[in-house]
């Protein structure tokens, strides 16, 4: 390629040209679910004029962004927030007049546009920018989540200009192949006896062990914004429900972290619908090219595979234009998936643009039909400018239709993904390149099966306002709901979450003992304003299926920047603001060059940059799993090529950089070895029942001759297969004593196998060996294990 | 009569554009650059002009992407001022070629065979006649 290129309209610039930008650094402190994360940004003026540096990057779009200042020299000019145009006025107004100012601007939750201006000749400047929020969490799980760079979105012709200036223009900086600035961490997990494991499915890393910390940091000096940096942590326990109250000046702000369980079977029964209708959204656009597209076929191909006998089920691909494997919604059958199976290999990412909203708006077109209750799944990088406007017409059908989406890709539009699963009620969830998909994919279907837990309202006795006001929960996944205490009539001992069905009656209610904190950290009052400035931008504090979603209007903004200056939270209304009162002539007198940093393209976006899978040298390695408390400290690292990780295979692993740790070549072992989980649930056939093969018979430590004549001896009802049948029971049980801790992983897939026996289980018993079948199996997988651990 | 001046907030005031999107529109070359040096500088009534001119499209529901394609298409090519110069060789009255000094110092040899044989062909032509 030569030295620029162009694709989809974005320019990818040359390299050669002057970057202000010298580096970005983390320091991020972690303790359970809260992350406080603090970033710098150093800016050096080579150039003999003096510059303005703009610098579009991208922040969690859950964060709530709280701190930002200048270090000038030894200096330090602290940042407040202004309505957005009056910071412009006097960001502008202070350069004319030769002062140093800085400026911060949120063009979309997850994008950010920061203006350093006036920087003298030789000069350099840190900005210091700070967010706190509460990692997404699921069992006993952390995800700490930090993007780097922007993948270039597209724009709809559509989509209308804000305030006279196009989107693109607002959200997309200039590309480059590389920059010369890169990333470095140094991030501190507390209490550090709590944790089980540590992992980066994204880059290499390293964990050192001091005290009451882990401190983990990248292995090489500095790492290429080019993907997203994912951190798994793991903890010994898992989230349970917790409330704290805290007081902050005046004010009395709650914080629930509501973690809820499985509901009672009559409970569930109560809102779950008879009739489920799934229908996958896969994106086809340009931007999937390459690793993605790939990704998100095997997302749907695992998913399509995991569906009930009972439900019926479509897909639709889009990108310009969209298609769909049937007009309307069919049965599951193996007709059916076999066409849907025909119909994904023929899928590519071959279809332009991403249009998203034509599909949508085809599926709602048409109420789900009588008993049945409508899921979409949809699968995307998400890479496109008109959010607000998918958030709206989801919002509008979330009383018929939830939407859970799955992100793709290094580096996927976080606010895309969360803010629309947020407004139509669904679960989501991003995959990480390097990541194993199943799990997650099934992790979210489970969910999706499960359904979600709404119309959640905090009762303390007292007159408060909760946000968000209508937040959406999932089993064992922890959801935080905030609130503000508008009179001191509440409770101090305890609080309760109440769940409502639509008639107003409640449905569940879970009663939680208050903790008092005094948070400096992560005060409350931050998180609370950041999740009503959301209920207002994003317009989600209505009921569900509200038609008509109130946009932001001027009443609307002005609380918004109320709340955002009160308590020192950005929003989109809102900047921060810094000037430093030290004009000098020269700035003056001849005006400011203007230099805007291009961003790294995204590893792997259209293709580009994509890695040949066998020969890189430069893979994202997972760091060792660690138990937290050994006392080893944890240097070495290796790599792990990606089809190891990926599927199971014979291959033997590269070998390891560097002089290899304990635990590495067991770690190594399990690696290489499929994964028997995987390969059990890869055997079910579509009534849930399940094949017989080598593999299986090696899991389940029988032979094929054995299994065949303890068949023989059973008596099953309506000419059923005896074998499968004996198979599958076998087969859950063993599930249930060696894979309980990857339940969320198999259950919802193996759901139609548990129907399947329960017809044969319910009287009369089929008899082995003179016992029932279930106690049977049972005892059958306990020996199985007892075995294999005597081994 | 002194020309009418405006600060960037009467701009402003005059058009009903924000600074930020005024800015945008100098910086993207859709609006001239201000008078004086830098952000400081001031803007006549032509600079109101091409904005209000902008915000007829606006209200045509044309966005500047759009915009900025159409306005390439309309403005005329600018016309270059030549600095070359041309000597003038008269080969008959009505007819003459032009040649370029350049081209004179680095041909002159050709050059007069040129004339020559023009010469010669309008004379025999007008001969005939």
């Amino acid at each position: 390629m030569n030295d620029s290129s162009q694709a989809e309209g974005i320019l990818i610039q040359s390299n050669g040209e002057v970057v202000p930008l010298v580096g970005v650094d983390v320091q991020a402190d972690i303790a359970g679910r809260g992350a406080k994360v603090k970033i710098s940004q150093q800016f050096k003026n080579t150039e003999k004029k003096p510059i303005e540096a703009v610098y579009k990057f991208p922040l969690p779009e859950n964060a709530a962004v709280c701190g930002f200042r200048a270090l000038i020299d030894s200096r330090i000019v602290e940042g407040k927030i202004e309505e957005k145009e009056k910071a412009f006025e006097l960001y502008d107004k202070a350069l004319a007049d030769g002062h140093e100012a800085q400026l911060m601007d949120e063009e979309r939750p997850n994008i950010f546009t920061l203006s350093v201006g006036n920087i003298k000749p030789g000069g350099s400047v840190i900005i210091e920018i700070t967010y706190i929020t509460l990692l997404d969490s699921y069992n006993s799980e952390v995800r700490f989540f930090l993007p780097t760079t922007i993948s270039p979105r597209f724009t709809p012709a559509s989509q209308k200009d804000e305030n006279g200036i196009p989107v693109s223009a607002l959200i997309n900086p200039p590309f480059a192949f590389a920059v010369p600035y890169g990333l470095a961490i140094n991030i501190n997990i507390h209490n550090r006896k709590s944790i089980a494991s540590i992992e980066s499915p994204t880059h290499t890393i390293n964990t050192k062990f001091r005290d009451d910390l882990a401190t983990v940091t990248f292995s090489t000096d500095k790492a290429v914004m080019d993907r997203d940096f994912v951190l798994t942590i793991t903890y010994e326990k898992g989230f349970t429900n917790r409330a704290y109250i805290s007081r902050e000046k005046d004010e009395t702000f709650l914080q629930i972290d509501f973690t809820p369980d499985d509901p009672p079977e009559e409970v569930q029964a109560n809102y779950l619908p008879k009739g489920r209708e799934i229908v996958f959204v896969i994106d086809c656009s340009g931007s999937m090219q390459g690793d993605s597209i790939e990704e998100a076929k095997k997302a749907l191909e695992i998913l399509v595979k995991a569906l009930n006998t009972d439900m019926i089920f479509n897909i639709y691909r889009f990108g310009n234009a969209f298609d769909h494997l049937y007009k309307s919604s069919r049965p599951y059958n193996e007709k059916s998936v076999k066409e849907a199976l025909k119909y994904l290999s023929k899928t590519d990412a071959s279809m332009n643009g991403t249009q998203i909203l034509p599909p949508l708006a085809d599926i709602y077109k048409e109420d789900p039909a009588d008993g049945f209750r409508r899921d979409i799944i949809l699968i995307t990088d998400g890479e496109i400018s008109n959010e607000d406007e998918v958030i709206e017409l989801v919002q509008r059908h979330n009383n018929t239709t939830a939407l859970s989406a799955v992100g793709i890709g290094n580096g996927p539009n976080e606010f895309l993904i969360r803010g629309v699963t947020r407004s139509a009620g669904g679960a989501s969830e991003l995959i990480a390149p390097w990541e194993r998909i199943e799990p997650k994919v099934l992790s979210l279907f489970r969910k999706v099966l499960a359904g979600r837990i709404s119309n959640l309202k905090i009762d303390c006795g007292g007159d408060i306002d909760q946000a968000p006001a209508y937040p959406v929960a999932f089993i064992r996944q922890a959801t935080s709901i905030f609130a503000k205490i508008r009179r001191n009539d509440c409770s101090d001992k305890s609080v309760t979450v109440n769940q409502y069905n639509r008639q107003g009656t409640i449905l569940r209610k879970w009663i939680i003992n208050l903790e008092k904190i005094n948070e400096e950290t992560m005060p409350t009052s931050k998180l609370w304003a950041r999740e009503k400035i959301r209920d207002l931008e994003e317009g989600s504090g209505l009921p569900e299926g509200t038609k008509q979603r109130q946009r932001i209007d001027g009443k609307k903004q002005k609380t918004v920047t109320d709340i955002s200056r009160q308590y020192g939270v950005i929003s989109r209304s809102t900047s921060f603001i810094g000037i430093e009162n030290n004009a000098y002539t020269e700035n003056k007198a001849s005006g400011t060059v203007l230099l805007v940093v291009p961003t790294c393209v995204t590893q792997g976006w259209h293709d580009m940059r994509s890695i040949p899978r066998f020969s890189r040298t430069d893979v994202p390695q997972y760091s060792i799993r660690q138990r937290a408390d050994s006392h080893i400290d944890v240097h070495e690292s290796y790599a792990i090529p990606t089809f190891l990780r990926r599927e199971a295979s014979d291959n033997k692993p590269m070998a390891p950089f560097n002089k290899a740790a304990r635990g590495i070549r067991n770690m190594l072992s399990h690696i290489r070895k499929s994964d028997p989980l995987l390969d059990i649930l890869s055997q079910q056939k579509l009534g849930g029942g399940f094949n017989i093969n080598k593999r299986i018979c090696e899991i389940l430590q029988i032979s094929d001759s054995k299994l065949r004549s303890i068949a023989d001896g059973m008596q099953v009802k309506n000419g059923a297969d005896r074998l499968e049948i004996l198979t599958t029971a076998i087969i859950l049980a063993f599930l249930e004593l060696k894979f309980a801790d990857r339940r969320d992983e198999w259950e919802a897939v193996v759901s139609k196998s548990r129907s399947l026996l329960n017809v044969q289980v319910e009287n009369p018993n089929p008899m082995v060996d003179g016992n029932p079948l279930d106690s049977w199996a049972e005892r059958f997988a306990k020996e199985i294990l007892g075995a294999s651990q005597m081994a | 009569m002194e020309r009418k001046t405006y600060t960037i907030e009467e701009l402003g005031e005059l058009t009903g554009y924000t600074r930020r999107t005024i800015r945008y529109y100098v910086q993207e070359g859709l609006v001239d650059p201000p008078a004086g040096r830098g952000r400081g500088g001031f803007y006549y009534d032509s600079h109101v002009q091409q904005l209000l001119r902008i915000k007829s499209f606006q209200e045509k529901g044309i966005g500047i992407t759009a915009m900025v394609s159409l306005m390439k298409k309309e403005m005329p090519q600018p016309v270059l001022p030549s600095r070359e110069v041309m000597i003038r060789y008269e080969i008959v009255p009505g007819i003459e070629i032009n040649i370029s000094r350049e081209m004179e110092i680095k041909e002159p040899k050709k050059i007069l065979e040129i004339i020559r044989i023009a010469k010669s062909i309008a004379k025999g032509k007008m001969n005939n006649e």
